[in-house]
């Protein structure tokens, strides 16, 4: 039973990830890239590491895979807006269609 | 004074607790080179590093601190399907907005810009005081007024209640 | 086969998509945000060979290795701000 439903989360921890993987690849912009893929890719990461946690029982591995987990929750948004306010200050600005020109001066 | 003790304790327990994580070996002695090994910590790292003591700076309480954990959990899975029903329907409206929060505590901004970086579909991107300017995923209005508090949710007062 | 060698399998296969965006990115914080994005999935699969080799030592390298990521990506994302000036 517990296999089934670790092997159950692994799977929808799997499709998050490729989610993110797509959305990466796809859009055409980079603040919707980091936007999207900073949450649905931490989404597919805590999924899966219940999965695992799951899988594994209660042991010291499990232990290990949870706090894993709490450091992996405090340190990716830290590394998500440290790429993204790089970004910022480096004058890289969101492009509208009313402006009709390309405003990406950090873009060369 | 009591209660900066019973912090302590606490602390040390956790700390004690991710030591023997690490060792993997639960006996006496390993928990007392933990015990030892966290006093040394604590005491070096208050007299040498903090400007004040561990107590002082990060007052948290723990038990609303755990149900802070667990609302986090649940805001993420919600942020997280929420960003894939947008994403397949292909509504996304990127925007920058600037909002400001109540909490003054420089530990406590943090903690709550983490949390929305995490949750409803936002990255912060400056934060300068207690004002913070976030990219929105859905960017309906620039005021700050409106998109404060759908923006931060229930996180501000979640934390003001865990950081007294 | 083994159903963690196959989740391993698809693991690597979406690393690819973040190479891709390392290699095509067109500013240099794609390139970062792929690194980034790749740095997690490693973990993930160190976590899984972990699990399937009943390994607890390899615990510690995903931990190690989670650490490294962060200060990196962060390190560097400090590094190129204002293109490396000031």
């Amino acid at each position: 039973m517990s296999t089934l439903i670790g092997q159950a989360l692994i799977v929808i921890g799997l499709l998050f990830v490729a989610t993110g993987v797509y959305s990466v690849l796809v859009y055409k912009e980079f603040y919707s890239r980091v936007v999207i893929t900073a949450k649905v890719d931490t989404v597919g990461f805590i999924t899966i590491m219940f999965g695992l946690i799951v899988l594994e029982g209660f042991s010291f591995v499990s232990a290990k895979l949870l706090l894993i987990l709490v450091f992996e929750m405090l340190t990716s948004p830290v590394s998500t807006h440290a790429i993204a306010h790089s970004a910022y200050t480096s004058g890289y600005r969101i492009e509208r269609e009313s402006d009709g020109q390309l405003t990406q001066e950090a873009q060369e | 004074m009591v209660s900066k003790i019973a912090w302590y304790g606490r602390f040390m327990a956790l700390m004690v607790a991710v030591w023997v994580v690490f060792s993997e070996n639960f006996s006496l002695q390993t928990i007392l080179i933990g015990a030892v090994a966290s006093v040394v910590a604590l005491v070096l790292t208050n007299r040498l590093i903090l400007k004040s003591d561990y107590a002082a700076l990060y007052h948290v309480r723990f038990v609303p601190a755990l149900w802070y954990a667990v609302r986090l959990v649940v805001a993420i899975y919600v942020a997280g399907f929420q960003a894939l029903a947008r994403m397949l329907s292909g509504k996304i409206n990127v925007g920058i907005v600037d909002i400001t929060t109540e909490l003054e505590d420089p530990f406590a901004v943090s903690l709550l810009a983490n949390s929305i970086t995490l949750t409803p579909g936002t990255v912060t991107l400056v934060q300068s005081g207690s004002s913070l300017r976030v990219i929105w995923l859905d960017c309906t209005t620039n005021d700050p007024e409106i998109a404060g508090p759908i923006v931060k949710g229930p996180f501000e007062r979640l934390l003001q209640a865990a950081l007294r | 086969m083994n159903f963690l060698e196959i989740s391993l399998l698809i693991l690597a296969g979406l690393s690819f998509g973040g190479l891709v965006r390392i290699l095509a990115g067109p500013t240099v914080w794609d390139r970062l945000l792929g690194m980034s994005l790749i740095s997690s999935k490693v973990i993930v699969a160190i976590a899984i060979v972990a699990v399937l080799l009943d390994r607890s030592f390899l615990m510690d390298v995903a931990i190690i290795y989670s650490l490294l990521g962060f200060i990196s990506s962060v390190l560097i994302a400090r590094f190129i701000e204002r293109k490396g000036e000031a």
